[in-house]
C-alpha cells in the first residue's frame, strides 16, 4: 500500500517538521508560476468590478426578469465549495476518520477563502458598494431594525457566523503547529509565528484544554455546517417562484454544496500534492476516501433530482410543471442535462477502483462535477426567474458579459491566490496531527492511514 | 545552593516518557510539568488527568448567552416593527429558531476559544522557563521539582527511565 509504505519515510517526529516546513519555505519554481497566474486572474477580476462600478451595473447583462445572473449563481456556488473544509474537519473529526489527518488544514482554509469570495458577490451585485452598510442589520434612520425572522437577515447571519466559526476553528487548530515553526525559525519569522502562536508552549494542561476546546469547536460546527446551506436554500424556498418553493431544497442543497465542495478538495490537493511533493503525506488511499464520499453525494444529489421532479409532477402545480418542463427542454435545457450527468451519473464511475486510483481520472471527474454544480445553480436560480407564472414575464439571461467573466475569473483567481499564499505562509497539513498518527500508529500498528 | 531545583527530562520516544511519568507517580515524585509535541491520551492517562477540562463550562455559558441573544434580537425587531396582521401572531417564534440557533453556535465558539486563551494563559509573551523549543518538534518534556539533594536519584530515574538528556535548573 503506498499510504502506508511512505509514511515510514519520516524518520522520527522532526521529519515531519521538516517535510511540511521545508516545503512551505521552499516551495519550487512552479509554485511561482501559479501565483503569477492566479495573480494575472485577481487583477482580471479587479479591472472588471473597478469598470463596473465607474460605468454602471449595465455594463452586466443582467435584465429582468433574471436580475441576478452570474452573481448570484457565484455566490450560490462559493457559499456551497466553502462546506465540505469544515465537513471534513469536523464531522471526520467526531468520527475518528484518520484519513482526514493529512487534508483537514487544507480544506479548512479552502472553506474561509471560499465563503470570503462569497461575500463579495452581494457587494458586487449591489452596484453602489459604497452603501453597503445599507444591508448591515442595524437600526435604519427612522430606528427600526431590519426584520431578524427575515430569511435574508438568517443567511447574513448564518453566513457571518459560518465565516467566523471556520476561521476559529482554523486558527485554533493551527496554533501548535505555528509555535513548531516558532521553533525552527530565527530572526523575524520567528517574530512573526511567535506572535501569531500566542506563546503556546505544549505542556499537559494547554493540551487538555486545547483538546476540550477543539472537541467542542467540532461538535459545534458540525450543525453549523447543515444548518448555513439549509438557510441559503430557505432564501429560495420561501419565495413562491416555481422550482424554489419546495421543502426538499434545504437537505438538497446541504448534499450539493457537499458534492462541490469535495470535488474542489480533489481539484486542490492533487496538485498540491505534486508541488509541494506530499505524496507521501496526501495518499492515494486518501484521494480514494474523498472520492467515495463523492459517489455517496453524488447518489443522493441525483436522488435529490429525481424527487425535484417528481414532486413537481405530483403536485399538479400547472407552473410548477410548467417550469420543471422548461428545465428540461428549454432555454437553459443543455445546462440542466450537464448538471445531471456531471453530478449524478459521472461520480457512478468512482465506483471502479481503477478510476478511483488513477489521479488523472480523478481530476477529470471533480472537473466535472464542479462544472456541473455550477449549472445547476444556473438551472435552479436563472432558470426558475426566466420562467415563473406569467408568460407576459418571461425572460432569458442569453449570456454573461466581458464584464461579468472578468469577475468570475477574478473569484476563481483569487481563491487559489489566497489557497497559494496560505501554502506559502502557513502549514498546509497539521503536523501534530501527524505524529500524534505517527505515535498512534507506532503503539497500535494503525497509524496516519490505518 | 537552591532549596529547591527543576529537573527537566528530554525524552525522545512518547512511550518512554509515559513509563517515566508512572514510575514518577508511583514514587509519589510532584511531577511539574509535561511538555509533548502533540496530543496524546496515554501522558493524560498516565498523569491521571480528566478527558475534558474545565472548558466546558465556557461553552455552555456560551451556548446560553446566544440563544437569549437570537430570541431577544428575533423578538424585539419583530415586536418594534408591529406588523398587526389577523390570524398572525405578531411576534411569531417558529422562525425565531434560526437566530437562537445561529447565536448559539457562534457564541459558544466564542466563549470556547476565550475559555481556552484563559485557561491556558495566552496569549504569553514569554515562553516557560523550562521549555526547550525541540519540545514542540520532536522531543518530550518531564519537569519534576525536587530539593537539591534529590538530584542525583532524581537524574538517574529519568535516565533509566529513558531520557535522553537530563537538566537541572536552578529555581
Amino acid at each position: 500500500m503506498e499510504g502506508n509504505a511512505q509514511t515510514q519515510d519520516f524518520s522520527g517526529y522532526a521529519g515531519v517538521d521538516r517535510q511540511i516546513v521545508g516545503a512551505m519555505w521552499n516551495p519550487g519554481r512552479f509554485y511561482w508560476v501559479c501565483v503569477a497566474v492566479a495573480g494575472l486572474g485577481v487583477l482580471v477580476g479587479a479591472v472588471s468590478w473597478a469598470w463596473q462600478i465607474g460605468v454602471g451595473l449595465g455594463v452586466a447583462n443582467i435584465t429582468h426578469p433574471p436580475m441576478w445572473g452570474t452573481y448570484l449563481i457565484n455566490f450560490v456556488f462559493w457559499v456551497g465549495i466553502a462546506h465540505s473544509g469544515t465537513l471534513i474537519s469536523a464531522i471526520l473529526f467526531l468520527f475518528r476518520a484518520s484519513w482526514r489527518t493529512t487534508i483537514s488544514r487544507a480544506s479548512e482554509a479552502m472553506t474561509i477563502f471560499a465563503v470570503m469570495i462569497a461575500g463579495l458577490f452581494p457587494l458586487i451585485h449591489l452596484g453602489r458598494v459604497w452603501v453597503v452598510y445599507w444591508i448591515l442589520p442595524y437600526p435604519n434612520e427612522r430606528n427600526l431594525w431590519p426584520n431578524f425572522q427575515s430569511p435574508l437577515v438568517f443567511d447574513v447571519i448564518a453566513i457571518s457566523t459560518y465565516l467566523t466559526v471556520s476561521f476559529l476553528f482554523w486558527y485554533t487548530g493551527m496554533i501548535p503547529d505555528l509555535a513548531a515553526i516558532r521553533d525552527r525559525s530565527t530572526g523575524l519569522k520567528n517574530r512573526i509565528y511567535g506572535l501569531l502562536s500566542l506563546g503556546w508552549a505544549g505542556s499537559e494542561k494547554s493540551w487538555k484544554h486545547y483538546g476540550t476546546a477543539y472537541l467542542f469547536f467540532a461538535a459545534l460546527a458540525t450543525p453549523l455546517v447543515i444548518s448555513v446551506h439549509s438557510v441559503v436554500s430557505w432564501d429560495f424556498a420561501l419565495g413562491i417562484t416555481p422550482g424554489w418553493h419546495s421543502t426538499i431544497f434545504a437537505p438538497y442543497f446541504v448534499a450539493g454544496a457537499i458534492h462541490s465542495g469535495l470535488a474542489m478538495v480533489l481539484l486542490l490537493l492533487i496538485p498540491m500534492r505534486k508541488i509541494f511533493h506530499f505524496e507521501n503525506l496526501l495518499t492515494l488511499r486518501v484521494l480514494e476516501q474523498i472520492a467515495k464520499t463523492i459517489i455517496l453525494t453524488g447518489l443522493i444529489v441525483g436522488y435529490s433530482y429525481a424527487v425535484e421532479h417528481f414532486l413537481a409532477w405530483y403536485s399538479g402545480d400547472a407552473a410548477e410543471n410548467d417550469q420543471f418542463l422548461f428545465r428540461m427542454t428549454g432555454y437553459y435545457s443543455w445546462a440542466f442535462w450537464f448538471m445531471i450527468i456531471g453530478n449524478a451519473v459521472v461520480p457512478i464511475v468512482l465506483f471502479f477502483k481503477r478510476v478511483r486510483t488513477c489521479i488523472p481520472a480523478l481530476f477529470a471527474v471533480a472537473l466535472i462535477v464542479q462544472a456541473g454544480m455550477w449549472f445547476e445553480r444556473l438551472v435552479i436560480i436563472v432558470g426558475s426567474q426566466a420562467h415563473e407564472y406569467d408568460p407576459y414575464s418571461w425572460g432569458i439571461y442569453k449570456y454573461p458579459s466581458l464584464i461579468e467573466w472578468g469577475i468570475m475569473i477574478g473569484s476563481f483567481s483569487l481563491f487559489f491566490f489566497l489557497f497559494l499564499l496560505f501554502a506559502k505562509f502557513l502549514p498546509t497539513i497539521s503536523m501534530t496531527e501527524v505524529k500524534e498518527a505517527i505515535a498512534h500508529g507506532e503503539s497500535s500498528g494503525g497509524g496516519l492511514h490505518g | 545552593m537552591a532549596d529547591r531545583i527543576a529537573v527537566i527530562g528530554s525524552f525522545a520516544e512518547l512511550r518512554a516518557l509515559v513509563s517515566a511519568v508512572e514510575a514518577f507517580r508511583r514514587e509519589a515524585i510532584g511531577i511539574a510539568t509535561v511538555y509533548s509535541p502533540f496530543q496524546s491520551s496515554e501522558i493524560r492517562e498516565a498523569l491521571g488527568e480528566p478527558a475534558l477540562g474545565p472548558g466546558r463550562f465556557f461553552t455552555l455559558a456560551g451556548g446560553v448567552t446566544g440563544i437569549l441573544t437570537g430570541v431577544f434580537l428575533a423578538w424585539y425587531t419583530a415586536a418594534q416593527w408591529r406588523f398587526i396582521v389577523g390570524g398572525k401572531y405578531p411576534i411569531p417564534y417558529v422562525p425565531t429558531v434560526i437566530p437562537a440557533f445561529e447565536f448559539f453556535i457562534l457564541l459558544s465558539i466564542i466563549f470556547t476559544l476565550g475559555g481556552m486563551l484563559f485557561l491556558n494563559r495566552m496569549p504569553k509573551k514569554r515562553l516557560p522557563k523550562y521549555y526547550d523549543g525541540r519540545f514542540s518538534q520532536d522531543r518530550f518534556g518531564l519537569v519534576v521539582y525536587c530539593a537539591d539533594s534529590d538530584w542525583g536519584k532524581i537524574s538517574r530515574m529519568m535516565t533509566d527511565l529513558g531520557a535522553q538528556e537530563v537538566l537541572k535548573v536552578e529555581e
